[in-house]
């Protein structure tokens, strides 16, 4: 109960950080230079023109009745319309955001158990050849930005080395955004090469410092055996500081993917919002940034709920 | 078929658990892979079953790293170079990982020195205690181990109820922790035990309730025990016999009577004279140096460069063992020759000039940390000249009263006078004056210095913040410098390249730059060892002699107050239990609190005279 | 431009602000800026059925393939004849969520492709931009007067529902493109209403303009100007008579346009087509490398080599008509006088122009647009680098040493690039060129036409649709504010004939007249022309290298003569 108590005061919190979010966002398009309907009319459009678009879009609204309105809609489900096309917004994007969130999804459960495992078997062989080997490389993927990764990797497996996997992803229009796993071998790799060594090293360094604990030690002294040393006494331990890792990543992803996803021409958000913000079509990128802000608060409440619920510490403290 | 039966069809080779030695190492070397330095070297100890050895040292003399290797242990970078160790005749070093792991736990089990860290803080104490059950085999069935549990967490004074078997370690006190801690070690009712500095840090009375635990384990189980501890009042009351450690090596090793009323070697001879006592009545007695770090021992004796009777040939050899009684070892050339040290009477300075106005007055102040109230309506107050100490177990309110004292806590009301004017809250809205004429100093001189200054700029620093010039703040520091007992070539020295009691010098110095009427001393010698502990006690003893301090000097070490203060107020929930002149308080208590607080400290002279 | 901005359509994406932003190279921008020219084309006075070619009747003649630069290679495909029948063409190109699909319409260079699959118009322009009936619905277009056309569909045409084409589809289609609500081709709308149209039976139409155009052909040209069925609606079902009926449209993503097999000029080889979109030139070039593709459109410059030098891709590259300039306006100090004009004429090195913005892929310009137009004057003097006649030129107008800012839009890729290499070509002359790189939608705002010197680019028009465009003082986009009061009167009259005149070659002559006085004194440095760059794999057949508007062979006329050789 404590525990429910917990997620609902960090979901009030994540609904305050989203609010000013929604705040920041707004007024930072408030502040634009440009009115939004010339921008999108552009120079040809007529008073009359402007002023449908204007009405069509609310714009001729107060600031505060644009807010409110706008808030209202984001609440309901209804981001409103796109400017550039006057569908609603939900009605192009939905299957982007769904793209975006498998791709996201997938590349979390692929990196994740990977950097847990990677972190977990260097600590183990600290010093040794797998762990010297991986942190030279994972050094090096870290310093290298993802498009420089994905660019490599297709250069090696789709184009010009060995065409094994396609350069880029086609997830035709009403199919899931898995029906084309070959396509998706490459930004998945990319993903993952991308997060794995950020975490990875924290799961190191977490794994190190559990496994140089005293409680290690007296499992050992305990006679014990290494296995459950490492899987009853140390992981369990190391795991919690590394959520917060995880989340950042995860939240790092929403990011990432839409560099990922122009490599790979993947059709999710990250094409929509490159889009958007080109074509100065507001409410897309009004939403998509709440989209994103709102993988943060999810992303970093289930880390902090994930940690608590490893730390019997924090758990405790609840009830 | 009884749990205990089944037990010793279990764990076949533990045939000399009455009589004979179960645990016996012979000339122990280990060092440091890298470098190949020894950490301990020669080492030879022999402890028969149901005996406790107390295998005594300051920090880094080696007696930690023996203990493990009892286990066949060595931490990352350290291995056991030679010698061997046998556990009932059976060699524990020649095993192999499977048979170690059977060997761990099983037949030798480890009490660690720190509880709250070598608990799992994610597994309940029944999985932890269980876990050792089911790795070693013990019993027949889940039902014996189960019972098992149950009967080791009484055999360690807890409850066994489910409700508390099922809690983490953090739900438990410091002194149930370690209990947790002897139930893990006693479960599968091994042959040797090896308990490392198991009380450090618990209450006395804790302390007391624990000792008395593994005394009547090791007594009942017939359990070969090696105790390891800088505490000579802790193992003057448990230890059977008693073995000195200096520099990784053996000085000195013997009955506990023997050890405490005749010493032998001069190292031995120092480590008593440092050590407060209780019901002693004598002050303790510092001793200058530190003990040499792997690496850096000298080919001789490694305790002559600080021996006052150390010869050329100290310096050219080890001295080899020399047996001055039955069951006495030594190594030194000059066995004996320190005979008695001087030690100083105890400051008896009288309380004097009741009528003047006092140094510092505390009156009716209730103090809160976090909204809770951890002081409540507590008034004393320190004459001029004198040193109160304050004394009461953790979380009794002493730290938050003198901090509040301090200006560093300000969740407090009430009135605190200093030479008779009322002081604010917060050092911030103190004036300056009044600032520098109270002074603090810190529990730990590893985190009280900055790390980037050197030792003459944060000793100056009191000064320069005054507004005094660079060149009188330099001679100040030079001259505070000689006075605590160090030179003014420390000056120019960082904090990393100085000791403990170096830099609890360096801050008690930092402190008295300013020339404060009174000195407000936070627990400042309870991070150190023995000798240095003494040399700091003896250092404020002399200051407050020699400049009139006023002090108040808090601490949970009733032994220490002896050689120190005139004046004791024992704080319990943050109340005053009792006070009073501290031959009276500790001579004659008239409190409950304070009588089972003295009863539960452990005595050198108590135990050793009977 | 062409293209006009109109509620819920983004025009934004072909306008001028944003044509080519992200896109992968200028070459990009520019073929699309060809292709919005074609809205504006009947906005001229009529001619006599003026194309020279307008007595040659349906049928599939072959188009001319010479290439008409030194730049362009030659075809790298094979020319259709025995194509192999069957197989789906995957196209990749650079598109966006906006997106549109309509038989009359494009926003975006995809949209180019999925028109032209589906929807034809009544004539059509040959490889010499000659204006033909091959490729398009009409037998014969007759041009009574310059203001009065009968437009006679050919015989079995029919719809992809398999219903004729008949005259009112043609009426219908003509309303449909000056639809006030629609915004298709506004300009259309100073020469036809709905009154204009009379049926004469199921498959003749006469127009009756409201004035007289002699470009009205080139209107009907437009690959926008198609047949579309009475009633259609963007919304609605997507039926055109070309090879290809759209199968489904996402926008942002694909398209997939399945083979017609009523089409009357015989069924196209392929079974289906698909179109699909790429937000990423990178990522398209690694599709058509890995196989994801089996042709591009506008292969970014930096891929050309590594492309033409793997024996598994051809690289189509095509001479277009579409440009860059740098313009003055002419009524403005300093460049109200003329000799400040030919002074910066003579600054450029148009070669390096064309080797720095357009990476070499183009051809060098004469300050003369319409390069394509049949009366382009190819007699006239190719002007060259004269920094010396140049120094000599400003100093005897007063301006040596002159400093002056020119403006550019950081939305067009080409435009900043251009303008900084014009700055240092003007160092050697002693002129001082501040470049002023200004955000899209500050640059093509309320200053656009006002600035004194500044950086545009045009698409593909034929000569006196240029003029119209950006050559008078009440054009569309009066950038260098042609003509100067001087010579007003002269080149309004000069242009007022030219729209009257129906015979070729005397409005050639005019025409001629008017092109003299620009090279001349006009406000337009025309350093060069771009190609259009393409690539297909090398098992796709049927593309050819040759003078096009619009990318991949006009994107194959519809892929009736494309086919997989596999």
């Amino acid at each position: 109960m404590g525990i429910l108590k917990l997620v609902i005061r960090r979901l009030a919190f994540g609904v305050v950080t989203l609010f000013v979010v929604s705040l920041a966002v707004f007024i930072l398009s408030q502040a634009l230079p440009s009115d939004p309907a010339r921008a999108v009319l552009g120079r040809e459009a007529t008073e009359e023109n402007v002023a449908a678009f204007r009405e069509k879009f609310g714009l001729d609204q107060s600031a505060v009745r644009q807010y409110t309105d706008w808030l209202g809609g984001l609440v309901s489900g209804d981001p409103g319309l796109s400017y550039s096309n006057g569908v609603p917004i939900m009605d192009f994007l939905g299957d982007r955001l769904k793209n975006s969130l498998f791709l996201m999804f997938a590349g979390s459960l692929i990196s994740i158990p990977l950097s847990l495992a990677i972190g977990a078997y260097a600590a183990l062989r600290r010093d040794k050849l797998f762990d010297n080997a991986n942190s030279v490389s994972s050094l090096i993927l870290a310093a290298m930005p993802e498009f420089v990764v994905g660019a490599l990797l297709t250069v090696l497996l789709a184009t010009n080395v060995w065409q094994i996997f396609p350069a880029t992803v086609r997830v035709r229009p009403g199919e899931q955004p898995w029906s084309d796993i070959d396509g998706l071998v490459l930004p998945l790799l990319t993903l993952t090469l991308a997060v794995t060594p950020y975490v990875s090293r924290v799961v190191r360094a977490s794994m190190i410092e559990v496994l140089e604990s005293d409680y290690v030690e007296m499992a050992r002294l305990k006679g014990l055996s290494e296995r459950t040393v490492l899987w009853r006494h140390a992981l369990p331990n190391a795991i919690g500081p590394t959520f917060q890792v995880i989340a950042l990543n995860i939240a790092y992803m929403a990011g990432g993917v839409i560099v990922v996803e122009a490599l790979f021409n993947y059709p999710g958000i990250g094409l929509a919002l490159r889009d958007a913000v080109r074509e100065v079509n507001l409410p897309v990128v009004q939403f998509l940034a709440m989209f994103i802000s709102l993988i943060y608060v999810v992303s970093n409440l289930l880390a902090d709920v994930g940690t608590i619920l490893v730390t019997p510490r924090l758990r405790t403290r609840l009830s | 078929m009884s749990a205990e039966l089944g037990t010793l069809g279990d764990l076949g080779d533990r045939d000399d658990r009455d009589g004979g030695v179960t645990l016996s190492i012979r000339s122990l070397r280990i060092d440091v892979v890298d470098t190949g330095h020894d950490i301990v070297d020669e080492v030879d100890l022999e402890i028969a079953a149901g005996e406790v050895l107390g295998l005594v040292g300051e920090s880094g003399s080696g007696k930690t790293t023996v203990g493990l290797a009892v286990l066949g242990h060595a931490r990352r970078g350290v291995r056991i170079a030679s010698g061997t160790i046998e556990i009932g005749g059976r060699s524990v070093l020649d095993r192999s990982p499977r048979e170690l792991r059977r060997l761990r736990g099983g037949q030798v089990s480890y009490v660690p020195q720190d509880p709250s860290t070598s608990l799992n803080p994610a597994l309940r104490i029944r999985t932890q205690i269980l876990e050792v059950l089911e790795h070693h085999g013990f019993g027949t069935t889940a039902a014996d181990r189960e019972a098992r549990v149950l009967q080791v967490m009484e055999e360690v004074a807890l409850p066994n109820t489910p409700d508390f078997l099922r809690r983490y370690p953090h739900q438990l006190s410091g002194g149930q922790q370690q209990r947790i801690g002897l139930a893990m070690a006693f479960a599968c009712r091994p042959s040797v035990i090896v308990l490392d500095e198991p009380t450090t840090g618990l209450d006395v009375s804790t302390q007391a309730h624990v000792l008395t635990t593994v005394r009547d384990l090791c007594r009942a189980h017939g359990v070969a025990a090696l105790y390891v501890t800088h505490d000579l009042a802790v193992v003057a009351n448990l230890a059977d016999r008693v073995a000195v450690m200096y520099a990784g090596r053996i000085v000195e090793q013997g009955t506990t009577r023997t050890i405490f009323e005749s010493p032998q070697h001069p190292y031995t001879r120092h480590l008593t004279a440092a050590a407060p006592d209780i019901s002693g009545t004598e002050a303790v007695v510092g001793l200058a140096g530190r003990a040499p770090a792997p690496g850096k021992r000298p080919v001789g004796c490694s305790f002559a460069p600080r021996c006052e009777l150390a010869t050329d040939e100290c310096r050219e050899s080890f001295p080899p063992v020399t047996s001055p009684a039955h069951a006495h070892q030594v190594r030194c050339f000059h066995a004996g020759g320190l005979a008695h040290l001087q030690r100083p009477a105890p400051v008896t300075l009288l309380r004097q000039g009741r009528d003047e106005v006092p140094a510092l007055s505390i009156r009716h102040v209730d103090a809160a940390y976090t909204g809770h109230r951890v002081v409540h309506d507590v008034s004393f107050d320190v004459a001029r000249g004198e040193c109160v100490a304050l004394v009461g177990e953790s979380g009794s309110g002493k730290t938050t009263l003198s901090r509040s004292v301090g200006g560093l806590h300000r969740e407090w009301t009430g009135e605190i006078l200093l030479n008779g004017e009322a002081m604010a809250r917060s050092a911030r809205n103190r004036p300056t004056a009044q600032r520098l004429s109270i002074q603090y100093v810190f529990q730990n001189p590893y985190s009280s210095l900055h790390p980037r200054r050197t030792v003459g700029d944060s000793v100056a620093r009191p000064l320069r913040v005054a507004g005094v010039s660079a060149a009188e703040a330099t001679k100040a520091v030079h001259e505070m410098l000689e006075r605590v007992s160090l030179t003014a070539a420390y000056a120019g020295r960082y904090p990393d390249q100085l000791s403990g009691g170096e830099r609890q010098r360096v801050a008690i110095a930092r402190a008295l730059v300013s020339r404060p009427s009174v000195l407000v001393c936070d627990e400042v010698t309870s991070a150190l060892d023995v000798l240095v502990q003494a040399a700091v006690v003896e250092l404020l003893v002399g200051l407050q002699h020699d400049l009139g301090l006023s002090m108040l000097f808090v601490t949970h070490n009733l032994p220490l107050v002896r050689s120190l203060a005139q004046q004791v107020v024992v704080l319990a929930d943050g109340r005053v239990v009792e006070s009073g002149p501290t031959e009276r308080v500790l001579g004659e208590p008239e409190q409950d609190y304070t009588r089972r607080l003295l009863a539960d400290t452990p005595s050198i002279s108590a135990a050793s005279a009977g | 431009m062409a293209i006009e901005r109109k509620l819920w359509v983004p025009a934004s994406a072909v306008s001028r602000r944003t044509l080519i932003v992200g896109g992968s190279a200028a070459a990009a921008g520019i073929a699309l800026a060809a292709c919005g020219s074609d809205d504006e084309g009947a906005d001229s006075t009529a001619t006599t059925a003026g194309g020279t070619d307008t007595t040659a009747a349906g049928g599939d003649t072959t188009p001319a393939t010479t290439a008409a630069s030194g730049d362009t290679t030659p075809a790298t495909t094979a020319p259709a004849g025995e194509g192999k029948p069957g197989g789906t063409l995957r196209i990749g190109m650079v598109g966006s969520t906006n997106d549109i699909i309509d038989g009359q319409f494009i926003v975006a260079k995809p949209d180019q492709a999925r028109l032209v699959l589906g929807w034809e118009p009544l004539v059509n322009y040959d490889a010499d931009f000659n204006i033909v009936y091959e490729h398009s619905l009409a037998e014969e277009v007759e041009a009574k007067s310059a203001d009065n056309y009968v437009i006679r569909l050919k015989q079995g045409i029919t719809f992809h529902n398999g219903k004729d084409v008949t005259a009112d589809d043609v009426i219908f289609s003509f309303l449909r493109r000056i639809d006030p609500d629609l915004g298709l081709a506004p300009a259309l709308a100073q020469f036809i209403d709905a009154n204009s149209f009379t049926k004469l039976d199921d498959r003749t139409v006469e127009v009756k303009l409201l004035q007289p155009s002699v470009t009205f052909l080139n209107g009907l040209a437009e690959y926008t100007a198609t047949i579309v069925p009475d009633g259609y609606t963007r919304e609605g079902e997507q039926i055109g008579t070309g090879p290809f009926k759209l199968e489904s449209f996402t926008a942002g993503a694909e398209s997939v346009h399945v083979r017609y097999d009523g089409y009357w000029g015989g069924a196209a080889y392929l079974d289906e087509v698909q179109i699909i979109d790429f937000a990423d030139p990178t990522a398209l070039v690694n599709a058509l490398t890995s196989g994801q593709v089996d042709a591009v459109a506008d292969l970014p410059f930096s891929q050309v080599g590594t492309l033409q030098a793997n024996s598994d891709f051809a690289v189509i590259v095509s001479q277009a008509g579409s440009w860059l300039p740098i313009t003055m306006a002419v009524d403005q100090a300093p460049f109200d006088d003329k000799r400040v004009r030919q002074a910066m004429r003579l600054i450029v090195d148009r070669p390096q122009m064309v080797e720095r913005v357009l990476s070499g892929f183009g051809s060098v310009g004469n300050d003369m647009y319409g390069v394509l137009d049949a009366s382009y004057p190819d007699d006239l003097p190719q002007r060259e680098q004269d920094i010396e006649q140049a120094v000599a030129l400003l100093a005897e107008a007063g301006q040596e040493g002159l400093t002056i800012d020119l403006f550019a839009p950081d939305d067009t890729a080409g435009l900043p690039e251009m303008a900084a290499a014009f700055a240092e070509m003007a160092k050697d002359a002693g002129v001082t060129v501040n470049v002023k790189v200004l955000d899209g939608g500050t640059y093509w705002g309320d200053e656009y036409t006002k600035r004194t010197f500044a950086t545009s680019f045009w698409g593909t028009r034929p000569y006196l649709n240029q003029v119209a465009a950006g050559s008078l003082n009440d054009a569309v986009y009066p950038e260098t504010h042609w003509p100067p009061a001087e010579h007003k009167e002269q080149w309004d009259a000069w242009y007022a004939e030219a729209l009257a005149e129906t015979d070729e070659a005397k409005r050639f002559e005019i025409i001629q007249q008017m092109q003299t006085l620009e090279y001349e004194e006009g406000g337009n440095i025309i350093w060069g022309f771009n190609n259009l760059i393409d690539a297909t794999a090398t098992y796709v057949k049927g593309f050819e290298a040759r003078p096009n508007v619009l990318n991949l062979d006009h994107y194959g006329r519809g892929m009736k003569r494309v086919w997989l050789d596999v």
